[in-house]
């Protein structure tokens, strides 16, 4: 991998050699694939990266699987259909691509101005992937919300380039999950330091805890909290800002979740559907069977509550299970086809889970 | 790395606790007199003089030319989560002291997972994940215990509410080690250190629990 990379500055083909960050030490590199030092794990550190922006197309379903090459293309197709992105890209559209550990950054740049494109926060990337489309290196960023994606389409000049840049990504979703990891452990131990009656808590993959007593988490719990009235959603979420002020950022954030997810659901459910709700994933979260198959019967009809054409927010119930039944919830959902991998800080403190892939060909 | 006077202590007690007492363990079922006897000699020459088994043990590995073949810092940790011995166990038979028992064996075992796991970043990751889990649960057999200990018995309640500040306070310590740690991948044995000094408090946690309420 060559030091640095050459863009053209503009149309008279200016060189200058970027600052890049990413003076490889491949050697470093064990056998997952993970660097040991990773070249971002400087606040100021960030590497860029000539591309060409081909456009962003909006409503990518959550479930949409791009590790899957077909899906992608025809994804890409669709968008040259709706005009979304162009069928062709020129020399007008090459960009800077800037990746750091906190986001990645799309510009024109000239050569005093830089024009922001998108930002996109590295922990609403879903994933990134690699297609070689006959010769086309296309690279897909698909990056959003719970309920509905986009993708953000670029091209490379080389296979190289496209390699780098996704290997590069599965480095700050590294980092980020490391923060995360390192994060829980201190949660953990500053929220054990206080306990003296060791409440059940859930405790769920990336930590991020919440207690269905809510002696934990004063703003919230998923049975004390009325679904059914606004009004105590309001007050449910100014205590947890006021939580947050008071520096409890963890709770906030577990309450901040929660909330978010319960907002979706209200959009979603009718009153009493949100009440079958509550009840069904306090059983969960209570559950002690002495018949494992009872606990699928709960699981059964929460499915059935959210039905076919809701399924896709049964991720969103993964931060909330409790630890125990977090793996009986995991393979029930595989079998209603709805997998979740646990790759990335998506996957457990966000929603939907994705993994970053390269699907080069 | 360059040994400091606490380091040689906690390796010392962790010699004691893993090295030194499942040996005597075995010992005793062949001849309990003489193991309890050095048992009681190898605790009274340590207090007096700490770090003594530590330097008893370098000895003995020196003496058999294999002092340099590996790390003594990793190897303790790993036992730390392989040895057990009676001494360490509680012996109350309620589901709450069983309990506490089940949870510092836990604890132990994954942390002496670490030097095999450190290197392989996700694992690592996992493992620490793991470590949370444990610490929470660990601390929360610690209050039913202390919640168990009668109230009038204040200075008991005390002793164990001290003890568990201090294990809250070495996690922490690990905790900001794991942070230095992925700053800096060379800091792999102050992970270990650190993890060590867990796995020592874990047993002192046991052994408080065994004077006070056994």
């Amino acid at each position: 991998m060559e030091n640095g990379e050459w863009f053209n500055m503009d149309s008279m083909d200016g060189m200058r050699r970027q600052q890049s960050n990413y003076e490889v030490v491949n050697e470093s590199r064990n056998s997952s694939g993970y660097s040991l030092q990773s070249e971002f794990h400087r606040e100021s550190d960030h590497s860029e990266y000539q591309v060409q922006f081909a456009g962003i197309i909006e409503d990518i379903q959550v479930h949409v699987d791009i590790t899957n090459r077909t899906e992608v293309l025809r994804m890409i197709d669709r968008g040259k259909m709706e005009q979304m992105i162009p069928l062709k890209v020129s020399g007008e559209r090459n960009t800077i691509l800037s990746l750091s550990r906190y986001n990645i950054k799309l510009m024109y740049r000239d050569h005093s101005a830089e024009t922001l494109i998108i930002r996109v926060p590295i922990h609403e990337i879903a994933a990134v992937c690699y297609v070689n489309d006959d010769g086309v290196h296309i690279l897909a960023v698909k990056y959003g919300n719970p309920e509905r994606c986009s993708l953000l389409v670029l091209y490379c000049d080389t296979p190289g380039r496209a390699e780098r840049i996704c290997s590069d990504v599965a480095q700050c979703f590294q980092l980020v999950y490391t923060d995360a990891v390192v994060q829980l452990l201190e949660d953990t131990i500053g929220r054990v330091e206080n306990s003296s009656t060791g409440s059940p808590t859930i405790n769920n993959e990336n930590g991020r805890k919440y207690s269905l007593e809510g002696q934990d988490n004063p703003g919230f719990s998923a049975s004390q909290l009325s679904l059914t009235d606004p009004r105590n959603a309001s007050k449910t979420r100014s205590r947890s800002v006021a939580n947050s002020d008071s520096g409890q950022s963890a709770q906030s954030y577990q309450a901040e979740l929660l909330r978010s997810y319960l907002e979706q659901l209200r959009n979603k459910f009718s009153v009493d559907e949100l009440a079958k709700f509550s009840t069904l994933l306090k059983q969960i979260n209570e559950f002690s069977p002495k018949n494992p198959m009872d606990l699928q019967a709960v699981f059964k009809e929460v499915f059935q509550l959210y039905g076919n054409e809701r399924k896709h927010l049964l991720a969103g119930l993964c931060p909330f299970i409790y630890e125990k039944h977090y793996d009986k919830f995991l393979e029930f959902l595989k079998k209603q086809g709805i997998s979740l991998d646990n790759g990335t800080l998506s996957s457990r403190h966000s929603f939907p889970a994705c993994t970053l892939v390269q699907s080069a060909t | 790395m360059t040994m400091g006077d606490s380091n040689k202590n906690l390796y010392a007690k962790m010699i004691v606790d893993v090295v030194l007492g499942p040996v005597l363990e075995k010992l005793e079922k062949k001849d309990v007199s003489a193991a309890q006897t050095l048992r009681a000699a190898f605790t009274k020459v340590d207090n007096t003089l700490p770090g003594f088994a530590y330097d008893y043990v370098k000895g003995i590995l020196k003496k058999a030319e294999i002092h340099d073949k590996f790390d003594l810092c990793e190897t303790l940790l790993q036992l730390g989560g392989s040895q057990d011995c009676e001494e360490l166990r509680i012996s109350r038979q309620e589901p709450t002291f069983q309990e506490l028992n089940k949870c510092a064996t836990a604890l132990k075992k994954i942390l002496s997972r670490i030097p095999e796991q450190i290197y392989d970043r996700k694992q690592f990751l996992e493992t620490i994940k793991e470590i949370a889990s444990a610490i929470k649960r660990l601390l929360d057999a610690v209050n039913r215990v202390i919640a168990e200990v009668p109230a009038a018995d204040n200075g008991s309640k005390q002793i164990l509410e001290d003890r568990k500040k201090e294990f809250v306070r070495y996690s922490k310590k690990f905790s900001n080690m794991l942070k230095e740690f992925f700053r800096d991948t060379n800091q792999n044995q102050s992970v270990f250190i650190s993890a060590n000094y867990l796995i020592y408090q874990t047993n002192l946690i046991l052994r408080t629990v065994k004077q006070e309420c056994c």
